[in-house]
This record gives structure tokens, C-alpha cells and sequence, in this order.
């Protein structure tokens, strides 16, 4: 190679839900560096929170952690692998329900459903979430039979997307990410149904993440980054919230 | 610490679609292995490649276009749905079509092998004693080839039982309909709980070891002509 210094790396955990922000996220980061895309080498590897978690515990080597719930990040600063000042909640998802058919009711969509698709509760943040709002909305014993296990949340969608399942519960920014995609590829897709389960939610899903130690200076320049009203943008464009104070983000 | 009942409801699935699927290709393997092993045409190569690709193709190749083919927009998955009133997907028959696919070659080839070494000459004075087709095939093909039967039925079963790309793509995770034992343990190990990961792994690995040892045990001592 040239006589530059030797490039960082960074490799990028992220729960399913959030890959195709973090891969716009990415795309503005390395065009505003103003360098060669080639000399950064971010790479974004996605999964269900719980299975990234596993994997980091067992010394997977990414440097930065985007995780569906709280309490994952804060275990791994809790176990002195995540550093606690990169600790932060990034966003806050909406979890809806989509379905072909028009519908107000999520109760009447979820009774007449014949296959709902959620990610796997035991180790997806949005599959728990998923569960709740089932319960909550009253439906947990007749929609029992009738769900079908995502290995992540990305599955879920993804069994709903290929029409196998009629009703999935996922991440609206999922959908988001389908509705840019559909009307690129099949403009005349119709008939997608969304409705947000949030009001059926005890705790909202709030997303924190965090950077493994050591943190080298590229993470610290993409968490930079993140602070940024563009950054801001592009995850509320792709369907989150932002957390109401910004106490926990580092200015 | 001992298995579950889900563990127990896995593992009683994953024996029936192990043995559903074997039954299943013995009887279309069967004949389909006699006739690659007499055809001479050009067309029988492709046949053969066919068979044989499950052995070489990711099992997300075969997921992948099952998945599609199962959605009732298109034409499998919905005739299914119209005769049936179910879908392919995440059930247990969408399981055994996959399964069927993915394990053929085990179960072609060894018979395949096995009808090459055939001495039809047997076949031609038995029909000039007056056996049909049937009597022919039950009275002196099998007995002959018993070997290549039970290789056949051990392959396909246990290939079988090991199933997993292919269940994690078109499954669902479904607790007694397509939650088979490779899953279980997959969902055991992505949950941190390896304790009862190391109860499916390990009953899969001697459940195996002693398959293969049947299997090379009977081949190697009933020294049969096949």
C-alpha cells in the first residue's frame, strides 16, 4: 500500500432492525470524511441483540455495538468489555404490525391472522416486544399456534415479505427500508398495511449502544458522527425516534 | 439438568421427518436408481446431475427457492394452499418436501450403485421361469441388493435427522410442527443456555457415531455379493 498511515477498521454489530439506517449512516459518514471510501474499512455485520451479545462475550472482534434493548450494552460495561463513556441510547423503534389487509383494529388483524411472523423472543429485544404487545392487546392464547419464529427480526420480515406469513410484527424501519426498496423495484406493490403498536407497549423499544474496548479513533469519529443533525435525520427517516434528552449524548 | 419437554417433542419430529422422508425416497428412489443405472441416453447424465446437486448446493440455495416456491402467490405453494387449505411453508409437509430434496442423493446413489452390480442375467432367467416384474423385484433384486437398501435407508435417515439450512429457512421455529433437534440446539446455543445445547449436541453425535457404525459394520461383515 501507499505511504498513508495505516487505516482504521471498523466493524459494526447491529441488531437487525436497525442495518438499513446503519448502512445509510455509513454511506453519509464516509462520504463527508471526504476520503477514498476504500481507505475506511467499516464493515456492518447484523443479527439478532441477543446473538451479538453472545458473540461478544466470546471476544467476537467488532469494535461497536447497536443493540435493540438497553440492558445488552449495559452488560458488557457492566462486564468491563463495553467502554461506559460510548454508552448511549441511539434511538427508540416503533413496532408495528403489517398486514395485506386494511384494518384499524390490531386485535381483529392478529385474531384473523393465519401466520404471524416475530423475531425470536429469546434472543431478539423486538420478538419480547412482539410477545407483549400480544399480550397486552389480549390475544396470547389463540395467537399462539399461530406464530411463526424469525431467527432475528430481519426473518420475521422477511417470512412476511415472501407472502408466507399474512401478519408479521417487526421494526417500522424495516417497512420503511421495503417501501424505498418496492417502489424502486416493484412500484405496482400495494396492499402493505402498517399500524403502530406502541400505544400496546408498557416500555417503549429503546436501542442503546456501545463501543468495545480499546475504542480506536475511527469509532470515535463514527460516534462523533452520530451526534450530528444529518446523522439525527437519518434515523428518524428511517423510522425511529429520538430519545427525549441528550444527557447521554456526548457533545 | 435433563431434557426437556421440548427437547423431548424435537427430538420425537425429528424422527418422524427422518422417517417419513426415507419411506418417502425409497419408494421413488428406488426406481429411479434402476433406471439411471440402465439408461444409456444423454438425458439420464442430466437426471443424475439433478440428484446430485443437493450434495454440492448451500442449503440457503435450496431454502432460498423453496421459500418462494412455497408462497401461495406463486404456483406450488398455492395449489397446496387450494387442495389442502394449509401453506407449504412452516409446516411439517413443507419439512418433508424439503427434506425429500435435500437428502435424495443419499439415498439414489448407494441403490444406483448397488443396481450397477446387478447381474441381470439372474433377471432374465427368472422371467423365463415365469416371475413377473413385481416378483422379480421383490424376490431377487432386493434380497440381492439388500446391502445398497440398507445403506440407502441409513444415509437418507440420518442425513436427515442433521438437517438444518434448509429447516432454519423455510421452518419457522415452530415447537412440534418444524422445531427439529438442529434447531432446538441452534435456539439452545444463540439463547447462552449450553446446557441443554450440550444435551442435543452430544445425543446427535453419538446418535450419528452409532448410525455409521451400523451402517460400516453391516457392510463390512454380511460380506453379501450385492
Amino acid at each position: 500500500m501507499g505511504s498513508g498511515a495505516v487505516a482504521d477498521t471498523l466493524s459494526i454489530a447491529t441488531a437487525s432492525n436497525f442495518r438499513p439506517v446503519l448502512e445509510q449512516l455509513r454511506e453519509t459518514f464516509v462520504e463527508r470524511q471526504g476520503q477514498d471510501p476504500s481507505m475506511h474499512q467499516i464493515t456492518i455485520s447484523s443479527a439478532s441483540s441477543g446473538v451479538l451479545y453472545a458473540q461478544i462475550l466470546q471476544h467476537a472482534p467488532f469494535q461497536l455495538f447497536f443493540s435493540a434493548n438497553e440492558s445488552y450494552p449495559e452488560k458488557l460495561v457492566a462486564s468491563g468489555r463495553g467502554a461506559s463513556e460510548t454508552l448511549a441510547t441511539y434511538a427508540i423503534g416503533k413496532l408495528v404490525l403489517v398486514s395485506r389487509s386494511e384494518g384499524v383494529n390490531p386485535k381483529d388483524i392478529l385474531s384473523k391472522a393465519k401466520r404471524i411472523a416475530i423475531a425470536n423472543p429469546r434472543t431478539a429485544p423486538y420478538g419480547i416486544a412482539a410477545m407483549a404487545a400480544i399480550e397486552n392487546l389480549g390475544v396470547i392464547e389463540e395467537s399462539k399456534s399461530k406464530l411463526v419464529i424469525g431467527n432475528n427480526i430481519a426473518q420475521a420480515w422477511q417470512f412476511f415479505h415472501s407472502g408466507n406469513a399474512d401478519v408479521a410484527i417487526v421494526a417500522d424501519a424495516l417497512v420503511v427500508s421495503a417501501r424505498g426498496l418496492d417502489e424502486r423495484e416493484k412500484p405496482q406493490r400495494q396492499g402493505l398495511f402498517a399500524i403502530d403498536l406502541s400505544p400496546h407497549l408498557t416500555h417503549p423499544v429503546r436501542q442503546s449502544r456501545v463501543a468495545i474496548k480499546p475504542v480506536n479513533s475511527l469509532t470515535q469519529q463514527f460516534l462523533d458522527f452520530m451526534n450530528t443533525a444529518a446523522a439525527k435525520k437519518i434515523i428518524v427517516d428511517g423510522g425511529y425516534l429520538l430519545p427525549m434528552t441528550n444527557k447521554n449524548l456526548k457533545q | 439438568m435433563s431434557l426437556l419437554p421440548s427437547d423431548i417433542t424435537a427430538l420425537w419430529l425429528t424422527l418422524q421427518l427422518a422417517a417419513v422422508t426415507t419411506v418417502i425416497l425409497m419408494v421413488v428412489g428406488a426406481p429411479l436408481a434402476w433406471w439411471l443405472s440402465r439408461s444409456e441416453s444423454r438425458f439420464a447424465s442430466v437426471i443424475e446431475a439433478t440428484v446430485a446437486l443437493p450434495l454440492i448446493l448451500p442449503p440457503t440455495v435450496i431454502g432460498f427457492y423453496l421459500l418462494m416456491a412455497f408462497s401461495p402467490d406463486n404456483f406450488l405453494g398455492g395449489s397446496w394452499l387450494a387442495l389442502t387449505g394449509q401453506s407449504l411453508a412452516f409446516t411439517f409437509s413443507g419439512l418433508v418436501v424439503g427434506s425429500v430434496i435435500y437428502s435424495l442423493p443419499f439415498v439414489v446413489q448407494p441403490l444406483q450403485s448397488g443396481f450397477q452390480h446387478f447381474d441381470h442375467k439372474l433377471l432374465e432367467a427368472a422371467e423365463t421361469m415365469g416371475a413377473g416384474t413385481l416378483d422379480r423385484f421383490l424376490n431377487l433384486i432386493i434380497p440381492l441388493t439388500r446391502r445398497a437398501f440398507a445403506t440407502a435407508a441409513l444415509l437418507g435417515f440420518a442425513h436427515t435427522m442433521g438437517e438444518f439450512g434448509v429447516v432454519l429457512m423455510i421452518g419457522g421455529n415452530i415447537p412440534g410442527e418444524t422445531q427439529v433437534l438442529s434447531i432446538a440446539l441452534y435456539d439452545h446455543v444463540e439463547a447462552l443456555d449450553y446446557g441443554r445445547a450440550h444435551w442435543l449436541a452430544g445425543g446427535l453425535l453419538a446418535f450419528s457415531f452409532a448410525l455409521l457404525i451400523l451402517l460400516y459394520g453391516f457392510n463390512r461383515n454380511k460380506g453379501l455379493k450385492s
